[in-house]
């Protein structure tokens, strides 16, 4: 794990090729440029279909959701896309308030690409 | 009349803002129990909002003087932010969520949709915003 002021972070290549991103912690302006650094640097490297597991995020916030939408263009310029699986109740309801449910695609874990 | 227990974060802002704000949050809740897990994540994802606003804008990346005021009444939450930076740009009222690709400019959008009520006022020396949790039953 990778560590952040109270984020952590670590990437694993599935066998599908997909890379799945673990993030921990409280998602917030704080941590918002490294998550956004991180994403990129992935992308650059050649993970381009990301699926970001925030199964142990207990909060996002506004700043942290742009790093994600960053990822997303991201990854969909270099020809892939970049998926959420696993979010707590307040971060998924903080997607459905914001619409970004329709752009940050909720997956079931395993289910993309 | 009893006055409400008011809990203050008063703090100078820099990285560490989020994290000692969340800090506060967990004391109050412990102190109030009862308060729904709903109420809880609108005000707080709120009051986060606010001070992420107060550390970019108002202090442009520089510190500013920060106090977070918090009431838990019976039937609601008030929150007061005061920082001594710069004016907000803009109105309140024009605030909407932007494009679904945007990156930024959502944090005032979100704070509102979750508020029952969000006001700013520009004071002589600073900012001052309130916060008003939607009405529940304590």
């Amino acid at each position: 794990m990778k560590g952040f002021p109270a984020m952590e972070i670590r990437a694993e290549v599935r066998p599908s090729g997909v890379t799945e991103v673990f993030v921990e912690g409280a998602l917030d302006m704080a941590v918002a440029p490294a998550l956004r650094d991180e994403l990129q640097s992935l992308v650059k490297g050649g993970a381009v279909n990301l699926v970001i597991n925030i199964a142990k995020v207990e909060t996002i916030d506004s700043t942290a959701l742009g790093a994600l939408i960053s990822g997303l263009k991201a990854a969909r310029k270099s020809g892939g896309d970049l998926r959420i699986t696993s979010p707590r109740e307040r971060v998924s309801s903080l997607l459905k308030l914001t619409n970004l449910d329709q752009v940050l695609k909720i997956v079931d874990n395993g289910e993309f690409p | 009349v009893n006055e409400p227990e008011l809990w203050i974060v008063d703090t100078i802002s820099g990285p560490g803002t989020t994290e000692e704000l969340r800090q506060a949050w967990i004391k109050i809740w412990r102190a109030h129990p009862k308060v729904a897990e709903s109420v809880r994540a609108e005000i707080e994802i709120a009051a986060h909002e606010i001070a992420a606003n107060i550390v970019e804008h108002a202090g442009a990346d520089q510190p500013v003087h920060m106090r977070m005021e918090v009431a838990v009444l019976p039937d609601e939450i008030q929150v007061r932010f005061i920082d001594d930076g710069r004016e907000l740009k803009g109105s309140l009222d024009s605030v909407c969520l932007p494009d679904g690709m945007a990156e930024r400019g959502r944090g005032l959008a979100v704070a509102r949709a979750v508020l029952r009520n969000l006001s700013y006022q520009r004071m002589e020396d600073g900012n001052q915003w309130t916060l008003l949790s939607e009405r529940f039953s304590g």
